[in-house]
C-alpha cells in the first residue's frame, strides 16, 4: 500500500518534471534575477554599472564553477582563487603571442585550468574534507608564490585587448553580452549534468562515498571529472576577468579572493546552481555599494572613513554574512527565497519534495552533534 | 661558533615557541571539540592589541600580557558558547568553513575599531643584547620566547593528562553524549578548552609584538602558518605541536639563509602538502583523525 504511493508519488514527480508545472523561479531564481538586472543596465549603458555587470557575470561564472565542486559533490576545496589566477595568466599571457587569436586564449585557459584541476583531484583522491581543505589551502600560497614570480618585478601582466565584430573587447556592453552567454552556456552544461547521471554520482559521493562506492559509482573517475570541470570553468572566468581589467595583478588571487568565493557560494545557497549566481550578485554588490556611497557621499568624515575603513568594512560584512548563513540557514539565500515563496504562493506542488535548496544539510555521523547543553 | 648557525638556531627557538604556543592552542581546542580553528589568528590580534594597549598605558610588559590572555581567553570562550556551540555535529568541513568566517569578521572588527597600522609597542621590553649560554650567543628575547612557550607547555600537558578537567576534556572529544550521561558539563568543558586555545594563541600574539611591529593582518597571518607545524605533529598531539612547530621553525629560518625570506611561505606550504600526501596523520597523530 505504502509502496503504491510512493510509486505514485514518484511517477508523479517523474512527470511533473516533464511537464513544464516547475515554477520557473525555482530552476532559475538567480539566473532570472540577473537577466533582468542585466537588461535594466545594458538599456541604462551607465559605464559603472555595465562594468559592474561584467564582474558580476564573471564572479558568477567562477561561483557556479565553485559550487559543482563544493556544493555538489562536496569537496572541500578552497582553491577558487588559484584557478582564476590560473586562467587569468594562462589569457594574459597567451593573448600576447599572435598565434594565439581571440577565442582561443580562453578556451587553452579553460583546457589550463582543468589540467592543473585534475592535479588537485589526485590529491582529493587520497585526501578527504579537512586534509583536503588544507591541501587546497598550501597549494593557494604555492600558487600566489608562482603567479608572483611570473608576474616579475613589475607584479602585472597586460593584456593585449581583442577585438570583436571590429569592437575591441573592452568593458562594455560587447563584453557584458559575451560574459552573460558564457554564463547561460555554462549554467546550461551544468544544470543539465546535475538533472542526469553524473549529477546523481555526485551527489551520492558527497552524503558517503562509501555508500557511492557500494552501488557502483566510479568514486576516483567521477571525483576527478568534476574536479577538472570546476577548475576549468574557474579559470574561464579568470580568463574574462583578465580581459575586464587588461592587466592581471598577482596579488588579486590572495587568500582573500578564495574566501569570497567560499562567501559566494554558502551565502548565495551550496546547493543550487542559482544560488551561486544570486550570491555571486550579492558578495560583488557589497564593495560596489560601499564603493558608490563614497563616490556620492557629501560628510567629509563619512568620505574619509570610507576611504579607509571601506575594505575592511567589506570584508567584515563578508564575515557576518557567512557566520549568519552557516548559524541560521545552512542553504543560504536560495533556500530563504524557496521558503519566502512557498509561504507567498502555496501552490499544488507544496510539500510534494519541492526541491527547495533547504535541505537538511550535513547530517554527519554525529560527532559532537548531540552534545548536552 | 658559526653566526649563521647561531642566527638559524636563535631564530628556530624564537618562531619556534611563537608557533608552538598558537599550535598547542589549536590542539586543546581539536581535541576536546573536534573543530579545526582557522580563528586562532584573530585571538592572536586581540592578544597582540590589547597588550599592546596596556604596555603604552605604562603597565608591567608581564602583566598586560597575561591580561591580555586572559580576556581573549574568555572571548574565545563566548565565541564557542555563541556560534560554535550550535554549529557542532554540521560536518567538520562547514565547521571549519565556520572558523574561517569568525575570523576573517573577528580581524575586520579588530581593524575597524583600531586601525590596520602597524601595532607598535613603544618602549623597549626585551634587548637583543647577546647573552653567551653554552657556545651559543641568546638574548633576552629568546630566552622569553622558550620561557614563555615551556611553561605554557607544561600547564597544558600536565592538566591534559593528569587532571579531572583534562579527563574531561578527552571523555568529551571521545562520547560527547556519554560524557553528557555521567554529568559532564560538556559545553562548559568546550568552553573552557576554546578559553585555554585562545589564552595561548593570545600570549603567542602578545609577545610577538614586544618584538615586532607587525599589522594585524601579518599577526592573523600567523595564525595560519601554524597550520604546517600542526599537520607535522598531528593535529590532536600537545608533544606533536611542538615538534612541527620547531621542526616548521627551523624550515622557515633555512629558507630565509638560504633564499631569502619570499621563499619561505611557499616551503612551509610545500612541506605541509608532503606530510598530508605520505602521512597525514602527522607524526605523533593517531590514526583516527586522518579520517575527519
Amino acid at each position: 500500500m505504502r509502496e503504491k504511493r510512493l510509486n505514485a508519488e514518484a511517477g508523479e514527480r517523474g512527470t511533473r518534471r516533464w511537464t513544464s508545472a516547475v515554477p520557473i523561479s525555482r530552476v532559475a531564481l538567480g539566473p532570472a534575477l540577473l537577466c533582468l538586472l542585466a537588461i535594466g543596465v545594458l538599456l541604462g549603458g551607465d559605464r559603472v554599472y555595465v562594468f559592474e555587470l561584467g564582474l558580476v557575470g564573471i564572479f558568477a561564472i567562477a561561483a557556479v564553477g565553485q559550487q559543482w565542486i563544493l556544493g555538489r559533490c562536496g569537496q572541500a576545496s578552497i582553491g577558487a582563487a588559484a584557478f582564476l589566477g590560473i586562467g587569468a595568466f594562462a589569457t594574459a599571457s597567451l593573448s600576447n603571442r599572435s598565434w594565439c587569436v581571440f577565442p582561443l586564449p580562453i578556451v587553452l585557459a579553460g583546457a589550463i585550468g582543468g589540467a592543473s584541476g585534475l592535479l588537485v583531484g589526485l590529491t582529493a583522491v587520497r585526501l578527504r574534507g579537512l586534509y583536503l581543505l588544507l591541501s587546497t589551502l598550501a597549494l593557494q600560497f604555492i600558487a600566489l608564490f608562482i603567479f608572483q614570480r611570473y608576474a616579475g618585478s613589475a607584479g602585472v601582466v597586460f593584456v593585449n585587448v581583442p577585438t570583436l565584430f571590429g569592437q575591441p573587447l573592452q568593458p562594455g556592453v560587447l563584453f557584458d553580452v559575451v560574459v552573460l552567454l558564457l554564463l547561460a552556456v555554462i549554467i546550461g552544461l551544468i544544470y543539465n549534468a546535475y538533472r542526469s547521471a553524473p549529477g546523481r554520482a555526485w551527489s551520492a559521493i558527497r552524503e558517503n562515498e562509501s555508500a557511492a562506492r557500494v552501488v557502483g559509482v566510479n568514486v576516483v573517475a567521477w571525483k576527478l571529472f568534476a574536479f577538472a570541470g570546476s577548475s576549468a570553468v574557474t579559470a574561464i572566468a579568470g580568463a574574462m576577468y583578465a580581459y575586464l581589467f587588461q592587466s592581471v595583478p598577482y596579488q588579486a588571487f590572495s587568500l582573500q579572493l578564495a574566501i569570497s568565493m567560499l562567501v559566494m557560494v554558502y551565502v548565495g545557497g551550496q546547493r543550487s546552481l542559482s544560488g551561486a549566481v544570486l550570491g555571486a550578485g550579492v558578495v560583488s554588490l557589497i564593495p560596489f555599494i560601499l564603493d558608490r556611497t563614497q563616490a556620492q557621499a557629501t560628510n567629509p568624515t563619512l568620505i574619509s572613513w570610507l576611504s579607509t575603513n571601506g575594505p575592511t568594512l567589506n570584508t567584515a560584512l563578508y564575515g557576518l554574512a557567512l557566520t549568519l548563513v552557516l548559524l541560521f540557514e545552512r542553504g543560504g539565500l536560495a533556500a530563504l527565497l524557496a521558503r519566502g515563496r512557498d509561504r507567498l504562493l502555496p501552490s499544488k506542488h507544496r510539500g510534494a519534495g519541492n526541491g527547495s535548496p533547504s535541505v537538511e544539510l550535513d547530517a554527519s555521523p554525529a560527532h559532537l552533534s548531540e552534545i548536552p547543553t | 661558533m658559526n653566526a649563521d648557525l647561531n642566527t638559524l638556531i636563535v631564530g628556530t627557538l624564537v618562531d619556534g615557541s611563537t608557533l608552538a604556543l598558537i599550535s598547542v592552542g589549536f590542539v586543546v581546542i581539536f581535541r576536546t571539540t573536534k573543530v579545526v580553528s582557522f580563528a586562532q589568528g584573530v585571538f592572536m590580534v586581540v592578544g597582540a592589541l590589547i597588550s599592546a594597549e596596556l604596555v603604552n598605558r605604562g603597565l608591567n610588559a608581564y602583566i598586560s600580557l597575561v591580561a591580555a590572555a586572559l580576556a581573549a581567553g574568555v572571548l574565545g570562550a563566548l565565541l564557542f558558547r555563541l556560534v560554535f556551540l550550535r554549529l557542532l555535529g554540521i560536518s567538520p568541513f562547514a565547521t571549519a568553513i565556520a572558523t574561517i568566517s569568525v575570523g576573517i569578521l573577528g580581524l575586520a572588527v579588530c581593524e575597524l575599531i583600531r586601525g590596520s597600522g602597524t601595532i607598535v609597542v613603544g618602549r623597549q621590553v626585551l634587548s637583543f643584547h647577546s647573552i653567551p649560554v653554552a657556545g651559543l650567543k641568546l638574548n633576552q628575547v629568546v630566552i622569553f620566547s622558550v620561557v614563555l612557550a615551556g611553561v605554557v607547555y607544561c600547564i597544558i600537558g600536565a592538566t591534559m593528562r593528569w587532571t579531572r578537567v583534562g579527563l574531561y576534556m578527552r571523555a568529551v572529544a571521545d562520547r560527547p553524549v556519554l560524557a553528557g550521561y555521567v554529568r559532564i558539563p560538556t559545553a562548559a568543558i568546550s568552553a573552557l578548552a576554546w578559553g585555554a586555545g585562545a589564552f595561548a594563541a593570545a600570549l603567542s600574539g602578545g609577545s610577538f609584538v614586544l618584538v615586532n611591529q607587525p599589522t594585524p593582518d601579518t599577526v592573523f597571518g600567523l595564525g595560519l602558518v601554524a597550520f604546517p607545524a600542526l599537520l607535522l605533529g598531528g593535529l590532536d598531539s600537545v608533544l606533536g605541536a611542538l615538534v612541527g612547530s620547531l621542526a616548521i621553525a627551523a624550515l622557515q629560518n633555512a629558507t630565509l639563509l638560504a633564499l631569502g625570506g619570499s621563499w619561505q611561505d611557499v616551503v612551509s606550504y610545500g612541506a605541509l602538502l608532503v606530510v598530508l600526501l605520505v602521512r597525514p596523520q602527522g607524526l605523533f597523530g593517531s590514526a583516527e583523525v586522518s579520517r575527519l
